[in-house]
């Protein structure tokens, strides 16, 4: 019964559980609250301080990384520009092509083909994006000559939005291209893309100074040294873009400005530098050179360079082709040799198997056109050093009379040799020059002359004037990469043990030196005494024309006096107007100089050279011409394989001098002809037909023309040359009396090897004139080395024929030292 | 209004109990939730959510506006009526149900939750959210009076009947009556799936059996019995014990798009935001910145102080519902509004936490902020019935 009373609950009880279970409810909405009313809150809030206030700053920059673009602005870069303001490089703007396959799948999105029913219409989608891939495979095929198989390749990748598929399209086609792409509304899928091309208006003229640019900026010359003035700085476009990459107007954006590069003028002259490039080019020919050569013009007196010539030579748009013909012979047979070593190596490629024969053959290929590029890229006249030879006479002549060793008093006799330290050297002139007084030994270059000079300054001083030339150090030039000589130590040099050095240096010999530094030095010699530092940047302006920068010319040291320095130019006039250098006389400028032919460390490679300047009394220019290993007749010949004496003074000066001319005519020095050359300078051919002989005869005196008759009239009848013709002074007019000119033409003859007189004869016969020029003066070893109009060519009676003669006696040749 | 204060007085009593004031600071907080949930949707929708920059905005008020409308006209329904409709609801809600799993239902992502208002036309509303009322009110009509319910009793003398009342007796039989109802509705709407949903039937569901009185014992070991069972399912599975993990790995280059995307809005908010509409994340990067991750943006623009008075103000809601629920008339009110200020609560909770990456994503919306109509007319409509308990809530005697 209790148990059925309790499962009975009485009224009261009843009263209570319904206290009890409203105090449940009570309690148990409560917990509720607390739980899910604050504690799941308070779990909350702290997770959200841990998110936006803990991580913020790292997830904002996440943030920011995905939602701005930074886009970089080209700074447009620099030109450069010669002295005359010629643009020898400039950039322009190009457009790259960029091929967007995802924006072509972006575009033809599934919400654009969706049908009412939600269903996507899969075929007129797929008709559409193949439509418009096929409208961008035709035009790129059509009007940019694009493989249509490797456009499909790169079209297939649906994923990249940024396929460059073309590079420099230049403004015509650029524009067309444009227009098509809008007509045919193929934005979405094509995009022109602005960038820069380097563009060379010379295209090789001082392709060593000026250099190139590669992808990583200026490799060479110029475009190197001053990589960052030319460059500029990138300005910058930033942008809040949507997921997908369109621009939010709204959103921030910050644009800076790119700062262009700024423009740098050479104090290269382009029409000087192509003189200069064509004097070596027909050297190299002529003298068939190996290994190329150089060719630096110069102001002596402020050391700007106004050319820099150096051969191999290549185009700047072109750099990544060998161009010249010898290095592309010499390339031909490295691939050879270079072909037989990777068959002995056993080259393997990157899996390790070995290479085939064909594979082999294009590996050697590779390997020797990277050769040969980096030897055309190499400046010979910056990185090589040589042995400078009889030009560096001048240097220890200027020495020697500075240290007042030696005066125009002494005589210096020679017997075609000299002893040092029980060692005989011999002179050029193995007979012996005999006794000389300075300016003699100058002139003949006498080799025991200059052992003594430099005996009498002895090892120490000498040293001395070496290290203040320039010898041991760099000159200092603006250009990357410049090489210095390789010179005894001066304790060595000192020394007993060192002796023979100090002979061997006295004529340039046994120590090498750069071919600006022996110019430097040279020009230290003659220009006042001061040894310059060379530069080919005249000065930098920004685009809008300012002047940012100008150089001036600096003076590293005076070297030698005012007076020593005239003595030397002096003394160096006489060995271009008596002396070795006389192949380089030029009528009308007082041309100076000093002719080398050095000895490199293989045998019958020589190089041969000449340092010129003028005009004397104030030099305007100075040159530096080398040829390097002009070949060889027959191994030990002194002659070269085209016929010419292999030497400085016969070779080198003849160009020299005629450049030296041409730079001096261009920079419009006036000449100056003495009272001889003045009578053969160049007179016009007065009218004297239909007059009397006594007339004629006094009408071409005046002219300083001579005449002989034809035929027995009183009166001139005809005339050779016509009025008006140009002939040299002296020369010898034909009149016609009582008959008629003959109009015939005829043939010139063959000159070459023939003296002044005997040209002239030759010439005389045919009724044709000659212009001589290459020499003071004319002998019987003045051979005719040149002439205008090959021999056999036909031209009319009265034709003045130019003459190039060269004094064939000169003696500079190479002496070897063992 | 002579005419309505002469029909006042001719109201029966129970029709003059529930003509009381509504809760105004509940009233109050939600209008403020709603009102900042609409210009969320406009700011967080602008930036190509739908067809014309204000689309969505002016689809997200006319909803807003009609759910107001709505949850007016149910607050001045008085909610005793509801024991009776309650059970009808259930029975409506469980042929929805049915119907939807036909070819009726419409689905999206590979889900069938949709059903359209005329079943042929019109727009489209989850069953699954009336069904969630549905069953909080009929747990709450029942269980309001299972203290007047007779025992069941059973032939003690077989094994079966004395095994009966035993379970009986500690309240087994009691449960799984429950527990078997809310079984079916479950099992109907992980048909579809929807997973999230079900979560949310069972929070009601629980919330109102947990505050009845119901044995906590039984309903713990149960919970415990389903907690250890769905956590095993999640351990074994590895892709979503990642995801499970993935709530402690703090390196977002690891996360999911959508909860790394979600994390990157949060955290460039910052302590005050980018201000109102400067959202960069809504530029295309977080996928539905409009609907179940709109938090983010919030926080993005507003920033942690804005995030903070958003949740304070749910927080407020939400504790102020459970007063309406611990000051209500009677027991089925409290438990009718105990088992929706849980939903809402849970809801809450359970979308900021996956916003957040506290929780691993589940796809529930954030109440009267995340875009969507019939989801904010069926939240409008709850707030009604909270509004119509409100009602009846007896004043203060006045000493």
């Amino acid at each position: 019964m209790a148990e059925r009373a309790a499962r009975r609950p009485s009224k009261e009880q009843r009263a209570q559980q319904e206290q009890q279970t409203k105090q449940t409810i009570l309690l148990r909405t409560m917990l509720l609250a607390v739980f899910f009313g604050v504690l799941t809150f308070l779990l909350l809030g702290w997770k959200l301080w841990d998110v936006a206030i803990v991580h913020h700053e790292e997830y904002r920059d996440y943030q920011l990384r995905q939602s701005t673009r930074d886009i970089t602005v080209r700074a447009n870069r620099g030109a450069i520009l010669d002295a005359n303001g010629n643009k020898l490089a400039l950039s322009a703007t190009v457009y790259n092509v960029v091929l967007s396959p995802a924006g072509i799948e972006n575009h033809f999105n599934d919400a654009r083909y969706e049908k009412k029913d939600g269903s996507i219409d899969r075929e007129k989608q797929e008709q559409e994006k193949t439509q418009t891939r096929e409208s961008v495979l035709r035009i790129l095929n059509e009007m940019l000559g694009l493989e249509r198989e490797a456009l499909e390749k790169r079209l297939s990748k649906t994923t990249s939005w940024h396929e460059v598929v073309y590079y420099g399209l230049e403004n015509e086609q650029y524009k067309q291209l444009k227009q098509i792409i809008s007509e045919n509304k193929l934005t979405m899928a094509l995009e022109l893309e602005p960038d820069s091309k380097r563009y060379y208006p010379y295209n090789g003229v001082a392709a060593h100074i000026v250099g190139f640019v590669n992808s990583k900026g200026g490799a060479y010359g110029v475009e190197a040294a001053y990589q960052s003035v030319l460059e500029g700085t990138p300005g910058r476009i930033i942008y809040s873009r949507a997921n997908g990459g369109a621009q939010i107007h709204n959103g921030y954006s910050d644009y800076i400005q790119a700062q262009d590069g700024s423009n740098i003028t050479l104090t290269i002259d382009a029409n000087i530098q192509r003189m200069a490039e064509q004097t070596l080019a027909a050297g190299i020919e002529k003298y068939d050179v190996r290994n190329g050569g150089i060719c630096i013009v110069m102001q002596p007196k402020t050391g700007a360079v106004l050319a820099m010539a150096n051969s191999p030579t290549y185009d700047l748009n072109n750099f990544g082709t060998v161009q010249d013909p010898i290095l592309n012979e010499k390339a031909a047979a490295d691939k050879q040799t270079k072909y037989q070593q990777l068959k002995e190596q056993g080259a393997r490629n990157d899996k390790g198997e070995l290479l085939s024969d064909e594979q082999l053959w294009k590996e050697a290929g590779n390997a020797a056109v990277r050769d040969a590029l980096s030897q055309q890229w190499r400046s010979k006249v910056l990185n090589d050093t040589y042995e400078p030879g009889s030009t560096f006479k001048s240097v220890v002549l200027a020495a020697a009379l500075e240290a007042g060793v030696i005066s125009d008093r002494d005589t210096f006799y020679c017997p075609g040799y000299y002893v040092v330290s029980g060692r005989t050297i011999h002179c050029s002139e193995r007979r012996g020059h005999g006794s000389q007084t300075l300016a003699e030994a100058v002139q003949n270059s006498c080799n025991p002359a200059f052992m003594m000079i430099g005996q009498k300054l002895g090892a120490d001083k000498f040293y001395d004037y070496l290290e203040a030339f320039g010898v041991k150090d760099p000159t200092g030039i603006d250009l990357p990469g410049e090489g210095k000589g390789l010179l005894w130590s001066r304790d060595y040099f000192t020394s007993a043990e060192g002796y023979q050095s100090l002979a061997t240096a006295s004529f340039g010999q046994r120590f090498t030196v750069s071919p600006l530094q022996l110019l430097t030095a040279f020009s230290a010699t003659i220009n006042g005494g001061y040894l310059m530092q060379p530069y080919v940047l005249q000065s930098v302006t920004d685009q809008t024309g300012a002047v940012l920068e100008q150089s001036e010319p600096v003076v590293v040291r005076q070297v030698v006096s005012e007076q020593t320095s005239q003595r030397v130019a002096q003394i160096l006039e006489s060995v271009v107007s008596e002396g070795t250098g006389r192949n380089a006389y030029v009528a009308g400028y007082r041309i100076g100089g000093k002719t080398g032919t050095a000895e490199t460390e293989v045998a019958d490679e020589e190089i041969v050279s000449f340092v010129g300047f003028a005009p004397a009394d104030d030099p305007e220019v100075i040159v530096l011409l080398y040829f390097d290993t002009p070949r060889h007749a027959s191994p030990g010949s002194k002659y070269g394989s085209t016929g010419y004496y292999i030497s400085g003074g016969q070779m080198v000066a003849p160009l020299a001098g005629q450049l030296i001319a041409d730079v001096l005519d261009y920079m419009g020095v006036e000449r100056q002809y003495t009272k001889e050359e003045a009578n053969a300078a160049d007179v016009a051919v007065p009218k004297v037909e239909g007059y009397d002989l006594a007339t004629a005869e006094k009408a071409l005196k005046k002219k300083n023309l001579t005449y002989r008759t034809v035929g027995k009239g009183d009166v001139v009848t005809g005339q050779i040359p016509a009025v008006g013709a140009v002939i040299p002074g002296n020369s010898t007019v034909i009149l016609y009396m009582g008959e008629q000119a003959p109009t015939d033409q005829v043939a010139v003859p063959d000159l070459r090897g023939l003296t002044f007189d005997q040209a002239k004869e030759r010439l005389n016969a045919k009724g044709l004139y000659m212009r001589a020029s290459g020499v003071s003066y004319f002998s019987a070893v003045t051979k005719a080395q040149d002439q205008s109009g090959g021999p056999g060519e036909l031209v009319d009676r009265g034709t003045v024929i130019s003459v190039r003669f060269i004094d064939t006696s000169v003696n500079d040749s190479y002496t070897p030292l063992e | 209004m002579a005419r309505r204060r002469r029909a006042k007085r001719d109201l029966l009593p129970h029709e003059l109990v529930a003509r009381g004031p509504i809760d105004l600071p509940y009233l109050m907080l939600l209008l403020l939730l709603l009102g900042m949930g609409v210009l969320m949707v406009m700011s967080a929708s602008y930036a190509g959510g739908g067809e014309t920059p204000l689309a969505m905005a002016l689809d997200q008020a006319k909803y807003a506006l009609g759910g107001l409308v709505i949850m007016y006209a149910i607050s001045r329904y008085d909610y005793q009526k509801l024991r009776f409709w309650s059970v009808v609801l259930l029975a409506v809600s469980f042929v929805l149900l049915v119907l939807v799993l036909t070819p009726l239902g419409v689905a999206r992502n590979g889900a069938q939750r949709w059903l359209r208002m005329l079943l042929f036309a019109g727009p489209t509303y989850q069953p699954s959210e009336i069904a969630k009322v549905a069953i909080i009110l009929f747990f709450a009509t029942s269980l309001s009076v299972r203290e007047s319910r007779k025992p069941r009793r059973f032939d003690r003398h077989t094994p079966l009947g004395s095994l009966g009342n035993w379970a009986e007796r500690v309240g087994l039989l009691e449960l799984g009556y429950y527990v078997g109802i809310l079984g079916i509705f479950a099992a109907l709407m992980l048909f579809e799936p929807h997973m999230s949903g079900t979560v949310l039937l069972f929070v009601g569901a629980a919330a109102v059996m947990f505050v009845s009185g119901i044995s906590l014992k039984l309903l713990f070991a149960l919970g415990g019995i389903a907690g250890v069972g769905i956590l095993g399912i999640i351990l074994l599975q590895p892709y979503m014990r990642a995801r499970l993990m993935g709530v402690f790995d703090t390196d977002i280059s690891q996360m999911g798009y959508q909860s790394k995307q979600s994390l990157l809005g949060i955290g460039s908010g910052g302590l005050l935001g980018l201000g109102l509409g400067n959202s960069r994340q809504k530029y295309q990067f977080l996928p539905e910145a409009e609907n179940d991750f709109i938090f983010s943006i919030v926080v993005e623009e507003l920033g942690f102080v804005g995030g903070i008075l958003i949740l304070a103000l749910f927080m407020m809601f939400v504790l102020r519902g459970y007063w309406i629920a611990l000051h209500a008339r009677d027991r089925f009110g409290a438990m009718t509004a105990v088992g929706i200020t849980t939903l809402f609560a849970v809801q809450v909770f359970l979308n900021v936490g996956v916003v957040t990456s506290l929780l691993p994503n589940t796809g529930i919306s954030l109440p009267f902020f995340s875009y969507g109509g019939t989801a904010l007319i069926m939240q409008l409509a709850q707030a009604g019935i909270m509004l119509s308990i409100s009602r009846q809530i007896p004043t203060p005697k006045q000493d």
